[in-house]
């Protein structure tokens, strides 16, 4: 005899994001709690999973209790875009059971909430705030505990039976995992917000969610107009790197790509540091430019000064980037906001490398991408960079990253983070002082697995772009700025 | 909402006030169930306030118990001040009561909240949706 078991299907939340953190979606049938602080985004999710999923033939019903006045939350709800007004009452259906909660009765509660359910056939169920049934639990009142384990185990009973997904929302915080409905609630997705200096950050963890592999972790989430989008925590093991093409990128530089043994291997990620003003952008703009004339298509993603200022800058260079722009072969993204989490500038960034089809991608500048961050991640900034360096090379493009440094050479620091363990490549630029000039040299330090120049050059930035002279030979001291003549007679 | 409960159409008294006091009931469970009965007694308490004055036949069809408003008393409305009038109050309180309500959540959303009660379409079986 073979037996078939039964198929959990999935549903979608509706939610950018948060399927995938929830190992696909929800499952159907599922008895779930969404907890958090007053403020976290309990309603604002629920009701985007409703407003996603039910339909007049399939509806929700939503029932709120005491605690904020319906007419009020479906005022403020109802700015969101997600809350379709024409989908009220038929689609979706508030009923208010205050007055049974009020009561303290939790038969009379349950009764009123079967008997709509009975009423209507919902495929889906709210109730918020389920905290305010129950209000006086005290996980060491006996009878009290019993009370309210038997409401939640009988409420889930029913809702699943009646073959209904359904949502509590509720206030409680990390401490209340004694409660009965931490222990019969299918899934537990947990709200909260983290608040460092001005900043303030919101993060959502999946707790539990049977029959579902949730990732793990604290993953951001934003709240905007269009709702809640959430940000899954990039799995620090992204998979194999994709083994790239044997090639070399040329930067596009004059004179660089000899340096670098033709240019950048296909695949890798090359940190270009330097000081102020030392053209940076300006090299990392040649890579750019010199990509597209190939035929390649590129992502930007800027820090320090808006899209326009970056596209005035780049007119200097025989491609026209903003026709690039309109063509679908050049994205520039600008991430400039405080309170970015790395996850939120990960998904921007594959995002559009995905959309262009991208080959190449620069990051100008770590030191803005750093300032970008809201301050509790900036704290973890080594971490936050491998993760992002490795969600973009699993795509297999080929990453240039800029990092403005003060005095540090040769490997690269900037801010208080040693961050060159995430680069494959390592390109210096520094100031020189020479006979009372100042003059800009570059050196490669690293090429991983690479032969390459190991002689500082000297370079230029002219009205056409960048150009590398001369090997600045004949010097003693370069590193430290002010170097010598080996033949004092120079 | 008046056509939907039957309306007798030779005008008689008693039909049209039943017909009234059907509908009022009906309006007033609907806003209740989505509102709660604090919110139902605090949108009638402000429609009335706005149209008594105008519509004296409202004052003898609304009851105040505990706090809470009801529509009950219609068909005593009708009988002492006639169809007509009480007709006029009760359309001039739900005109008010779209209004009130419209400025907080949206008229259409308003209207429709006012109206449930409508025959609903059958569940589809979950199994075959997509």
């Amino acid at each position: 005899m073979t037996t078939a078991g039964s198929t959990i299907r999935n549903i979608a939340t509706g939610v950018p994001g948060l399927d995938a953190v929830l190992g696909g979606g929800l499952c159907e049938y599922s008895f779930n709690l969404i907890a958090g602080a007053p403020g976290s985004g309990k309603t604002t999710l629920a009701q985007q999973i409703l407003f996603a999923n039910a339909t007049a033939k399939r509806p929700a019903l939503y029932f709120t209790v005491l605690g904020e006045p319906t007419v009020k939350m479906m005022r403020y709800q109802q700015q969101f875009r997600f809350f379709d007004t024409a989908k009220v009452p038929d689609a979706i259906r508030f009923i208010n059971v205050s007055k049974e909660a009020a009561s303290g009765d939790l038969a009379s509660v349950l009764q009123r909430i079967i008997a709509e359910v009975a009423e209507h056939e919902p495929a889906f169920v709210a109730v918020d705030s389920f905290r305010t049934i129950g209000a006086s639990f005290a996980p060491n009142d006996y009878r009290a505990t019993l009370d309210l384990t038997g409401f939640v185990q009988r409420l889930a009973q029913e809702l699943t039976t009646w073959e209904i997904t359904s949502f509590l929302l509720g206030e409680y915080s990390e401490q209340e995992g004694r409660h009965p409905v931490f222990t019969v609630a299918d899934g537990i997705v947990w709200l909260s917000e983290d608040v460092d200096r001005n900043s303030a950050v919101r993060k959502l963890r999946v707790v539990k969610m049977r029959g579902r592999s949730p990732i793990p972790g604290l993953h951001t989430f934003r709240i905007t107009t269009d709702g809640m989008q959430v940000f899954p925590r990039i799995p620090e093991q992204q998979g194999d790197r994709p083994v790239p093409p044997e090639k070399r990128l040329r930067m596009g530089v004059p004179g660089l790509d000899e340096m670098m043994g033709g240019g950048i291997p296909a695949g890798d990620v090359l940190m270009l540091t330097g000081p102020a003003g030392s053209g940076k952008t300006t090299f990392a703009t040649h890579f750019v430019a010199q990509g597209l004339s190939e035929g390649e298509r590129c992502v930007v993603a800027v820090f320090e000064e808006f899209p326009d200022a970056y596209l005035a800058r780049a007119k200097t260079l025989p491609i026209d980037f903003r026709q690039e722009i309109r063509a679908g072969n050049l994205a520039v993204i600008y991430l400039r906001p405080l309170d970015l989490s790395v996850d939120a500038v990960s998904l921007e960034k594959i995002t559009a490398v995905k959309r262009v089809a991208a080959t190449r991608v620069v990051i100008d500048s770590l030191s803005g991408f750093e300032i970008a961050l809201a301050p509790t991640f900036r704290m973890d900034f080594r971490e936050s960079l491998y993760r992002l360096v490795g969600a973009l090379t699993a795509t297999g493009v080929t990453v240039l990253m800029t990092a403005e440094v003060i005095e540090a050479f040769p490997d690269g620091t900037f801010t208080t983070e040693r961050v060159s363990f995430v680069t494959d490549d390592i390109l210096v630029q520094r100031y020189v002082e020479i006979g009372g000039h100042l003059r800009k040299v570059l050196a490669v330090v690293k090429m991983r697995g690479s032969e390459h120049a190991t002689d500082f050059r000297e370079y230029s930035l002219t009205a056409t772009g960048a150009v590398v002279g001369k090997s600045l030979t004949g010097y003693h001291g370069i590193t430290t700025g002010i170097p010598t003549a080996a033949d004092p007679a120079r | 909402m008046l056509g939907r409960e039957g309306i007798p159409g030779d005008g008689e008294q008693r039909g049209v006030g039943d017909a009234l006091q059907r509908m009022c009931a009906r309006m007033c469970c609907n806003l209740r169930d989505t509102m709660g009965d604090d919110g139902c007694t605090a949108l009638l308490a402000r429609a009335l306030a706005r149209t008594e004055a105008a519509h004296p036949a409202l004052m003898s069809i609304r009851r105040i118990s505990r706090g809470t408003i009801s529509l009950d008393r219609v068909v005593d409305g009708v009988e002492a001040h006639g169809v007509a009038a009480v007709t006029a109050g009760i359309e001039a309180l739900l005109i008010a009561l779209i209004e009130i309500l419209g400025r907080l959540i949206g008229e259409d959303m308003a209207i429709r909240i006012l109206e449930l009660g409508e025959p609903r379409p059958a569940r589809s079986n979950p199994a075959s949706s997509p």
